[in-house]
């Protein structure tokens, strides 16, 4: 099934062709939500809130254009209340049972992956949205709606600080 | 000062390059500044390995099927719609029919009977079968892992 074919079909009201753009999407945006959220918990409730969004939402959308540019607005904004929210945890010294994503990793899991949880949340997510999708400074530029040149110096500030981290790590 | 800004604008266009992007700078002159300074060497060195590093880091979100859970929240949300849609139409059709019930029954100008009439059976059902027509719509269901 085509993404236009089920988006189609949830308009009318047919619930399960929404499980199409889950089951496609739901490890990337899993893994977004992972990268931009820094813990498991807060990024499933994001991708899930994220897609409740979407179908709420799908009215909305522009067919002619891909789905998961336009999801991942939706997912973004979710992930961002939800770092505030592990911010506020963590401001107001609240008991968790889990790491906010501003918490430091265990000297032990100091490697690539822990140094890129170290890294803020903005600079996490051009990383991510760099490697893990390859998307291009153009494709950056539009769809976190910032200046291209601004996305050339902050993803070169990004790497820059994602190996001083790993440097440090190192001593 | 103007020194390392010019090296971070050397670097900062070398790794366009290796991104596959058009750098601000001239290859030429990249090469040139680079091949004769240490530190945007060494410093392109650093992140060109990890920039390879990178290829081999895991990206995976937590393994977890979100769609059982979507589903549960999605489907009541639809069938009230459906619902909701069928009292719509419900209502409508008794407007009509008490409009043309009151053209028949009532001796009124036609002014009255064509426009306040209609109106005011329109209102009337949709507020009986659908609730205040005028209230503005706020989407009632909630996610069951939603902490906020």
């Amino acid at each position: 099934m085509e993404d236009a074919d089920a988006i189609q079909q949830c308009r009318r009201g047919e619930v399960e062709a929404f499980s199409h753009l889950v089951h496609r999407y739901q490890g990337r945006a899993l893994a977004h939500a992972r990268a931009l959220t820094g813990n498991d918990a807060d990024a499933a409730d994001a991708a899930q809130n994220a897609f409740l969004d979407a179908f709420r939402h799908l009215g909305r959308f522009d067919e002619t254009r891909e789905f998961y540019p336009w999801f991942y607005v939706l997912l973004r904004n979710r992930c961002i209340k939800a770092w505030a929210r592990a911010t506020d945890r963590a401001a107001s010294s609240e008991v968790s049972d889990r790491p906010g994503p501003a918490a430091g990793p265990p000297e032990e899991l100091y490697d690539l992956r822990a140094a890129l949880d170290r890294l803020d949340r903005d600079d996490r997510e051009l990383i991510v949205l760099k490697h893990l999708d390859g998307w291009t400074y153009d494709e950056l530029a539009e769809r976190l709606e910032i200046p291209r040149g601004t996305v050339m110096s902050r993803l070169f500030q990004a790497r820059r600080r994602l190996k001083d981290l790993l440097v440090k790590s190192e001593r | 000062m103007t020194e390392s800004r010019s090296c971070d604008e050397f670097q900062m266009a070398a790794m366009a390059v290796l991104d596959g992007e058009v750098a601000t700078l001239a290859a030429d002159e990249i090469d040139a500044h680079v091949s004769n300074c240490d530190v945007c060497g060494a410093a392109l060195a650093g992140l060109t390995s990890l920039n390879t590093a990178m290829t081999h880091v895991s990206f995976d979100g937590p393994a977890v099927d979100l769609w059982p859970t979507i589903r549960a929240s999605v489907a009541p949300a639809a069938k009230r719609q459906t619902a909701r849609d069928m009292r719509v139409i419900v209502g409508l059709a008794m407007a009509i029919g008490g409009w043309r019930l009151a053209q028949l029954l009532v001796d009124l100008p036609a002014p009255v009977v064509n426009s306040t009439v209609p109106l005011v059976l329109v209102v009337l059902a949709l507020w009986r079968f659908v609730g205040d027509p005028f209230a503005i719509q706020v989407s009632s269901h909630r996610f069951h892992g939603d902490r906020s």
